[in-house]
Order: structure tokens, then sequence, then C-alpha cells
């Protein structure tokens, strides 16, 4: 996993294929990783252990998180990220179709960057992506990609 | 429920209504009162001093008021009865309870115009010399003034709203019969007899004293019959106490009067004796001057100067204790014939010494020294005889005297101990169903303990419940919605216009779910979330409710009015879903207006401050005004107005938890205005 990759945890199939079209309708999809659940993401982002994590290189730019998912839930996920000193800071943005006030407390709380309804608020998250300073970031690596097309 | 504690206890007093039990105190009561009349009538007929005054020397019970304490009792009886009572009851009892009445007033009619009306003798015939009474037969005044009163107050007790007069007379009736009670037991019947009116029976107040309680207690009110049964231990205290306070009184009184009575008894033996030595001196004397006369021995009257200060002695100290008048006279009396025969005496003895045996003779056979002696043996003879007289009276008022005390002191304690016992069973009775009551509201606590509990897991059950709707229901809407849109976006070149005009139809039908599932879930929301009460200012929430509007719609025209500084206590997040709500409402439904108006402001009626929302808009038919706030009750189309029918119920269901209350008032096409009010 690269610099400039994203990833997605999203156990539903057609969240994750809207997702990947809104995605790709802003040429954003071009790395993007998926991981079903929350135990998945966990290993994805820390490997086997705490200590036999990747280098903060190995990290993605973002990680857009559901909330509701099977093994670990989002929430937790979000906890055990900015729990660790390595991923602290990792931008994560909350994608969810709670609208319960508690979530986006909770989520909030637990440090989530930003907080998106799906999937009538990609705008939205595209807006909150601006925010976190890593549209460029995400947008350079991807222009080529979408000169591809 | 906080803590769970249940405040309000099982009600001891739990008695049925309208107190049956007073009631059966009445009836109890009239049957005493009828019982002591009938007794008394009985003593008419037999001519039992003993029924018709109870004790020797009092004032009888006249045959015309035990006649009316029979009738009396019966009418109480009758009004007791179990309702509803039959007609003929209430027809014999109102004639029970005139009779009496009319007898008490022909009886006043009697004493006041001073004539008779020959019903004092009618049925029975009092001999004369009767104890204390001023006119044979006739019956007290106060007797018939009670009479009057009960009659009236039984008359009255079902007369629609005159049941507190006949209460009132009741206790009229209570009050004249305490006074010749008080009268017998304080030693005032006197007073009464002094005055020279016949004087109540103690049994006839008793009766009275029976009758008024039961008239007074037999129609009690609901709430009446609940304070007597809530002070019932305080009241019964409280009577047996004056009850052997008057008792102890009573025979205070009584054994005064009985040391007083017996003091004139020893008066009258004392006088007796005096009276006897007086006529041993005189005639002592008087054999010691016969003898001298005969027999010029002086030593015949070596006692005659002390039989002489003996005589003058008794005269004294009879004086000294004599109060009777009658006695008085006829000791000063006796005194100058004492003082004549002696002089008799002495002259005769002076003639002996000076001119001999013959003239001293000579005087005494003209027969004047025995005339005085006559004369003086005569006054002694009647003195000794009024004295037995008025001994016998005395000893007769002793024993009269004695027999009240007793009376009095028996069955005043008897009485007092009687209501100590009953207040003591009820006390008991009391504290076990105190006990029986405090073991029920601890089981009802553990009850509600663990309605708590299980109330607790069905909420939290709830929230799971409404936590995954909202997560999983939302789901599928969302993939027809985007997968539609993605139709619509990528493939509208291939489209005829008809299926991208269905797409449309499809992704509208799924974007309405997904509201209706927002509202459903606010709705749940209101009534799960826990009420926080602080104070809100309504006025600032207004206002920026409807910021939020405008900035939603600004192409629209709206004229938005708030009153400044409305305050209100109660749940800010809550109450700004009450305010989004309604003016959203106003908003939409203002939508067809070119130019509306939307107020929020408030208004006081009562004391009472009622906030409204007011606008210019459609309106509603005023005949489906209970219908508006039903969840998913809707009074326009979806077609006309937009919307789920749910927001006015979220809005009741949020005033409604704050205690407060919602109601619309509008016309179709002429605007609508919803109050609502928040209690402070």
């Amino acid at each position: 996993m690269g610099t400039k990759t994203i990833l997605l945890v999203e156990d539903n199939a057609d969240d994750e294929a809207l997702t990947l079209r809104a995605l790709k309708r802003r040429n954003l999809a071009n790395d993007v990783a998926v991981v079903r659940d929350g135990a998945e993401a966990l290993d994805r982002l820390f490997g086997g252990g705490p200590q036999s994590g990747k280098a903060p290189a190995d990290l993605p730019a973002v990680v857009l998180l559901d909330l509701k998912l099977p093994k670990v839930d989002g929430l937790e996920v979000l906890r055990r990220i900015r729990a660790d000193a390595r991923t602290k800071t990792l931008p994560v943005v909350v994608l969810t179709s709670s609208r319960e006030e508690t979530d986006v407390v909770r989520s909030y709380d637990l440090g989530a960057n930003s907080y998106v309804r799906k999937p009538v608020e990609f705008e939205k998250f595209f807006q909150a992506v601006e925010e976190l300073g890593l549209y460029w970031l995400l947008l350079n690596e991807s222009m080529p990609a979408a000169r591809r097309h | 429920m906080e803590g769970g504690v249940l405040q309000t206890a099982l009600d001891p007093d739990a008695a049925p209504p309208g107190g049956d039990d007073f009631r059966r105190f009445s009836r109890v009561a009239a049957a005493g009162a009828a019982l002591l009349g009938s007794l008394a009538l009985i003593g008419w007929i037999c001519g039992s001093p003993a029924l018709k005054s109870i004790l020797p020397g009092l004032v009888t019970m006249k045959a015309n008021t035990a006649l009316g304490l029979v009738f009396s009792g019966a009418a109480l009886g009758l009004l007791a009865g179990r309702p509803p009572r039959p007609a003929w009851s209430r027809v014999l009892g109102g004639v029970c309870a005139a009779l009496p009445a009319l007898l008490g007033l022909l009886t006043l009619a009697e004493y006041g115009f001073d004539c008779r009306l020959g019903i004092d003798q009618l049925l029975f015939r009092e001999p004369a010399g009767a104890a204390l009474t001023t006119h044979l037969g006739r019956m007290a005044v106060p007797t018939a003034v009670e009479f009057l009163l009960l009659g009236a107050a039984m008359l009255l007790t079902d007369r629609g709203g005159a049941r507190r007069a006949a209460q009132g007379l009741a206790l009229a009736a209570a009050a004249v019969a305490g006074v010749p009670f008080a009268g017998y037991a304080f030693g005032w019947e006197r007073l009464f007899v002094a005055g020279g009116a016949t004087p109540v029976a103690l049994h006839t107040a008793a009766a009275f004293i029976l009758l008024s309680a039961g008239a007074l207690s037999v129609r009690l009110a609901d709430e009446q019959a609940a304070w007597v049964r809530r002070h019932a231990v305080g009241l019964g205290f409280w009577a047996a106490f004056f009850l052997l306070a008057f008792a102890s009184v009573g025979a205070f009184c009584g054994v005064r009067g009985l040391l007083a009575a017996n003091r004139w008894v020893a008066v009258t033996h004392a006088l007796l004796e005096w009276n006897a030595r007086l006529l041993a001196a005189v005639e002592s004397a008087e054999a010691g001057s016969r003898g001298f006369v005969l027999t010029g021995e002086p030593e015949f009257l070596s006692s005659y100067a002390s039989d002489g200060r003996l005589a003058r002695e008794c005269l004294r100290e009879s004086a000294a204790i004599a109060r009777d008048p009658g006695s008085r006279g006829e000791l000063a009396v006796m005194g100058t014939l004492v003082a004549k025969k002696f002089a008799f005496m002495d002259e005769t003895l002076a003639l002996r010494r000076r001119q001999g045996r013959a003239a001293a003779e000579r005087l005494i056979a003209k027969g004047e020294g025995k005339r005085r002696m006559d004369a003086l043996l005569a006054a002694a003879a009647g003195f000794a005889a009024g004295e037995r007289r008025l001994l016998e009276v005395r000893t007769a008022a002793v024993r009269a005297e004695a027999a009240l005390t007793l009376t009095f002191l028996a069955g005043g304690s008897l009485a007092g101990l009687a209501l100590l016992g009953a207040v003591f069973w009820t006390l008991r009775r009391e504290s076990a169903l105190r006990r029986l009551n405090e073991e029920r509201v601890l089981q009802l606590n553990e009850l509600l303990a663990r309605r708590k509990l299980e109330l607790e897991a069905a909420n939290k059950e709830l929230e799971a419940f409404s936590y995954s709707v909202s997560h999983d229901l939302r789901a599928p809407l969302r993939a027809m919605d985007g997968f539609s849109q993605a139709l619509i976006e990528e493939f509208s070149d291939r489209l005829p216009s008809q299926g991208r005009d269905y797409l449309g139809r499809v992704r509208a039908a799924a974007q309405r779910m997904a509201r209706l599932i927002d509202d459903l879930l606010a709705l749940s929301r209101v009534t799960r979330t826990e009420l926080r009460r602080e104070a809100v200012d309504l006025s600032a929430l207004a206002w920026s409710a409807g910021e939020e509007l405008s900035r939603c719609e600004p192409g629209r025209r709206v004229d938005f009015s708030v009153a400044p500084g409305l305050r209100a206590q109660g749940d800010p997040a809550l109450l700004r879903v009450v305010l989004d709500n309604l003016l959203g409402n106003a908003w939409k439904f203002t939508a067809l207006k070119p130019r509306a108006r939307v107020e929020f402001g408030a208004a006081e009626s009562d004391g009472q401050t009622s906030y409204f929302v007011r606008d210019d808009g459609a309106g509603f038919d005023p005949a489906y005004t209970g219908k508006l706030f039903g969840a998913f009750q809707r009074l326009h189309g979806s077609s006309e107005f937009p919307g789920t029918g749910i927001g006015l119920a979220t809005v009741q269901r949020i005033i409604r938890r704050h205690g407060g209350e919602v109601w619309a008032e509008g016309a179709v096409g002429r605007g609508a205005t919803f109050r609502f009010t928040l209690p402070r």
C-alpha cells in the first residue's frame, strides 16, 4: 500500500460499488484497497501485531471507514487507529448510513476527521477530503490514471 | 420513575364510601333512645317510679316525652336504613319524625301562652306532688325544643341540599341535650329548680344525646366520613378524656353535695339532742323547786342554778347551729318560754323563803307555772317534730345525692373505659394494617424495581433495534437510489425518456422511504432520550430554525417574525425539533402563496403562557383537527405538499413529555395556528 492509496472499509458490496463509482468520477479510484470487515482493516494497517507493523510509509493516505462492520466494528477500528502512535494522525473519514446522533458524537470523540453520510452526501465527502488537505495529494497521483482513460 | 419508591401507600381507611358503618351507629343510637322511651312508658303503665325517674327524688320522664322518644327513635332507625329507601319507609319515617316535633311545638305553645291544650295528661295522669314539676305531666321546655330540632333535622336530612342544615340542627340538639346532663353531673339542677321550671329528666337527656349523635352521623358526606375515620383514634381519645373528666368532676361535685347534705343531717341530730337536754334541765329544775316548796330543805335546790345555766346553754348552742328559718323562730319562742318558766319558779322560791309553804302553794295552785311548763313542752315537741321531718328530707337528699354521684361515677367511668378500649382496639387494628401495608409496599417496590430492570432491558433492545433499522433498512434504499442514478448518468443516451422517468420515480420513492425512516427514528428517539430541563431561549431557537428554512429555499418570500425574549424551561434539543417541525410546516403550507407570513409568539390566558406558530397558508379543515397529531396522518396529498406525516406526532410527543399540551386552530385556505404550552 503506497502513500497515495485509499483504504475503503466496507462490507456492503452495493455500497462498495457506489463508493468506487463516486471516487472514479472524481478520478480518485486509481488505488483503492477494499477490506470487508474491521478485523481485516486492522490487519491491513498493523500487519500481524502492534510490533510487526509496517512503516508509516506503507500507510494509506486516508481511511474511509464504515461504522457497522462484521467482527470488529468501525468505532473500535477508529479507537485502535488513534491509540497507536504510528496511525494517530492518519486521516479517517467515517462513512456511514446512520444518522444517529450518538454515532456522530462518538466518531468525533474518537478523533474522526470527518463524518459523511453515504451515498447522497458524496459531495460532502469530497469537500471533507479537500478540507483535510488531501485532495491534491490524492488527485496528483490520480491525474495520470485519469489520463490513461 | 426514579428510585422506584412507591409513594402512595395503601389506604388504611379503605372503608366503603358514604359511611355504612356510620349508618349502623345511627341505628344503634336510635334503638337506644327508643329503648329508654319504651322503658319509661312501661314505668308509666306499671306505675314504677324507678322506670319513670331512675333515681328517687328526681324529676320523671313525662309520658309524652317517652312517646316522643319512641317515635323519634323509629324515625331515625328508618332514616338509617340501607339505601335506597322504599317509599313506605320514607312516609313512615316522615310521620315518626313529625309527630314528636308537633308534640314539642304544642307544649311550647302551652308554656308560651300559659294555656292548657289537654295534651299533658292525655295518656297517663301524673299524681299530684310530683317532684320538681311545675305542670303535671308536661314535658320540660328544653325537651320540647329538642323534639322540634330533631324532628326538623330528620325531615330535612334527605331534602336535596339541606343536608348541612340538618346536620347543624342535630348539632344544636346535641348542645341543648348536653346542658341538663351537665347539670345533673355537676349539681346545677338546683339552679333549674330554683328557677321554678320543670327540669329535663336524666334519662331524657341521655336519650337526646343518643338521638342527636345518630341524626348527625346518619348522612355523613364521603369527605366527612373520611375525616372521622382518619381522626378516629384522636377523636376517641378526646371523647374518653372528656367523659372521664366529666365523670370525675361530676363525682367531685356529688361528693361535695353529699358531705353538705350529711352535715345538715348531723345538725338536725344535734338540734334534737339539745332539745332533749333542754327539756331535761327544765324538768330537773322544776322537780328541785317543787321539793324545796314542799319541804323547805335547801338541799333540793343544789342543782337548780346549774339547771338554769344548762337550759340557757342548750338554747344558745341550738341557736348557733340552726340555719332553717322555721327552726330559728321556734328556738326563739322556746327561749322566751324557758325564761318565763324560770322567772315563775324564781318567784315561787322567793315567796316560799319569805312567807312560807302556804303562800307558795297558793301561788302554784293558781296554775300559772303548769301553763308555762305545758306551753314550753308543746313548743319543744313541735320543734322536735319539725326537726325530725327535716331529718327525713335531708336523709332522702343524702341518699339521692349518693345515688346520683354513684351513677355518674360508674356510668362515666364505664363509658370512658369502653371508649378507651375501642380506641386501643382501633389502634391495634391500624398498626396491624400498617404492618401489612408496609409489607405490601415492600413487595410492590420489589416488583417495581424488577419492572424497571425489564423496562430498561426492553429500552436497550429497542435502541439496538432502531440502530439496526437506521443502518440496515437504509442500505438497500441506497443501492436502489445509487444504481438508478448511475444508470441515468452513465446510460442516459441509451435510455428512452420514459425509462429515465421510471428511474427518476424509483429514486424519488427510495429517497422518500429514507426520509420516512429518518422521521420514524426521530419520533422514537423523542421517547427514548432522557429529558433535560433548563432555561431555553425559544425566540433564538425560532430565529435559527427560520433562518435555516429560508436558506434552504432562498426563492421564497416569507415575512418571518419572532416575538423577542420568549423563554421556557425544557430540553433545548427537543424544543428545537418542535420549532423545526412547526415552522417547517408553516413554510411548507404557505408554499403556494407569493408572499407568506409566518409568525412565532406567545399569548397569556388564565395565568398560563401558550406559544404559537401562525401562518397564512393552506390551513386545514377543522373537522380533522383530531387527526393532525396522529403518526402518518396527513390532511394533504404528498403531491400537494410533501411530507411523511410524522412531524406533528413528534411535536405532540415532545410537548407531552414536557407536561404541556399542543393544539391547532385553522380553516381551509385561512392559515393555521399551532399553540403549545410548557409548564414552568
